[in-house]
């Protein structure tokens, strides 16, 4: 019987819920990466490895591994760098992580760039064709910051990968990284008059759909998206049943092209908390053509709960188990893949980031 | 030989080094240098891109605030202190850098319906082959200029996401 994991980033530091496949009675452990702010989490497939990205207000940067599900750690910075020079740009934190097909670990950082390690994140180097973008200029922070918090790696083509980047958009690259094309066109820029610019889009997340490279699914500031064409063009489903086009996470179903959940949330003027202060998470079966709410267990009224981008994350069983943390340090889990939730936790920090792993 | 005293919020990440060390070094970055030989990483932990010091991390030179260039007297005695103005979640790069005294990041973890297991801090493990950063090429970030409209139409959009 496997064992699940959930791994949760905070601004305190890491947390890690360990639970058998009933994915019912959990005990919690932390905080680790000694208390450093950790805003996503990984498992390295090839080793089973925990890789934990932040950044300390004081010592900067680092990427944290764990060879023993996070018994014990090391932390790296080496190469997570723009370099030196008088207007040199100091790296802030660690966003995003990744791996592609062939081992190598993707870090997304702030300001918004893309790293690579070859060794499991000891040593790693500049991914410059996208800091050295035509668009680089023109990059505006958004509410989060310049950042890069999506890493879509293609599941087996080493050559592809697709970036997210706040108030900037989603980028592709076909060549390993040494160019990048932007892939927006679709999706709408509210937040600036005319038409849609080529750069700009304020995407939250994306995800790729099981088994289609090619379709993509966005949860962006201006409504859900769907891409057929490894992300040329999007579709905007933003009208088919959600009740708010707003909202950060997006997860997609591990074997189901045709399924992701997303949790809409009010618009930033309004308090980006679930619409009605009535909890619930969203589920489309259809490829975003309609959507159904989940909200069995979840808090009906009085319910002012915000979810972060990374903060909601699904495993892989049957039937899946889905979990979301808020803003506000509460962590709820589905094992019938969103239909119904239970609190798993009321008192961590503010959650930035979840992931859950299952271990056989 | 100068001697460094650093703070204990650094040696968690370093475990097995010493607080204090006897370096030689005619400025602070030689110091610090000396330090990173030592203990491998540990530059990486003080000094940001520029290079300079990090934002929150104070330096004291014989009890005088100092900098990368600050000239160490044979027989200083060097502090590296956390500033006080580390501990704030979100903390603004504009921020200035106040007090000598660091701050901890400590949580809470009970919970009813856990079966609470809060961990002793974990034994973090330094890879000895770990070196400063390669320094490489980077492009500077610039602002965006205002969208300037040919006809003049004023436009009001939506909320800005900067603000949002």
């Amino acid at each position: 019987m496997p064992d699940v994991q959930l791994l949760v980033g905070t601004p305190k530091g890491a947390f890690i819920l360990d639970s058998d496949a009933n994915r019912s009675d959990w005990s919690l452990r932390g905080p680790l990466c000694e208390g450093w702010p950790i805003h996503d989490l990984i498992v390295e497939p090839s080793s089973g490895a925990i890789l934990a990205g932040g950044g300390s207000p004081w010592y900067g940067p680092a990427v944290w591994r764990s060879d023993d599900a996070g018994q014990t750690w090391t932390h790296s910075s080496e190469g997570l760098t723009y370099g030196d020079g008088e207007d040199a740009k100091a790296i802030k934190t660690i966003w995003s992580l990744a791996t592609g097909p062939d081992g190598t670990v993707y870090a997304g950082v702030e300001p918004a760039g893309l790293f690579r390690s070859s060794d499991g994140g000891k040593t790693w180097s500049h991914v410059e064709g996208l800091t050295n973008h035509p668009t680089r200029s023109s990059w505006q922070p958004g509410a989060g910051g310049l950042i890069l918090h999506t890493i879509v790696p293609h599941p087996s083509d080493r050559q592809r990968v697709w970036v997210g980047i706040s108030a900037v958009g989603v980028f592709e690259t076909k060549d390993g990284g040494a160019t990048w094309e932007p892939r927006n066109k679709g999706v709408r820029a509210d937040f600036v008059p005319g038409p849609p610019p080529e750069t700009g889009q304020c995407v939250h997340k994306f995800a790729m759909a099981a088994g289609e490279p090619e379709t993509l699914y966005q949860q962006n500031h201006c409504g859900q998206y769907r891409s057929t064409d490894g992300g040329a063009t999007w579709t905007d489903l933003s009208k088919n049943g959600v009740p708010s086009q707003f909202g950060f996470p997006l997860v997609t179903h591990p074997r189901d092209p045709n399924t992701f959940w997303v949790i809409p949330l009010t618009e930033p003027d309004q308090g980006r908390f679930m619409p009605d202060a009535s909890a619930a998470v969203w589920r489309t079966n259809d490829r975003g053509d309609t959507f159904s709410r989940g909200d069995a267990g979840l808090p009906q009224d009085d319910a002012y709960l915000s979810v972060l981008r990374e903060a909601m994350a699904r495993d892989t069983l049957d039937p899946v188990g889905i979990t979301f943390g808020t803003k506000t340090g509460q962590l709820w889990h589905s094992s019938d893949e969103g239909a119904s939730w239970q609190l798993v936790t009321g008192n961590l920090p503010e959650i930035w980031a979840v992931e859950a792993v299952v271990r056989d | 030989m100068a001697t460094v005293v650093l703070p204990r919020s650094l040696l968690t990440l370093f475990p097995g080094v010493e607080r204090r060390h006897e370096l030689e070094g005619a400025n602070v970055e030689e110091i610090l240098t000396a330090l990173d030989a030592a203990a491998p990483g540990m530059r990486d932990r003080l000094v940001e891109e520029g290079p300079r010091l990090r934002r929150h991390i104070n330096v004291f030179v014989d009890g005088k605030p100092a900098d990368l260039a600050t000239h160490v007297p044979e027989d200083a005695t060097v502090h590296v202190i956390p500033a006080v103005s580390g501990g704030a979640s979100g903390t603004s790069a504009s921020e200035a850098k106040s007090g000598p005294y660091g701050s901890s990041n400590g949580a809470s973890t009970s919970n009813a319906s856990v079966r609470s297991a809060t961990a002793s801090p974990p034994i973090a493990q330094v890879d000895a082959s770990r070196l400063r950063p390669a320094e490489r090429g980077g492009s500077p970030t610039t602002a965006r200029q205002p969208r300037s409209d040919s006809r003049s139409r004023v436009v009001i959009a939506a909320p800005s996401i900067a603000s949002a």
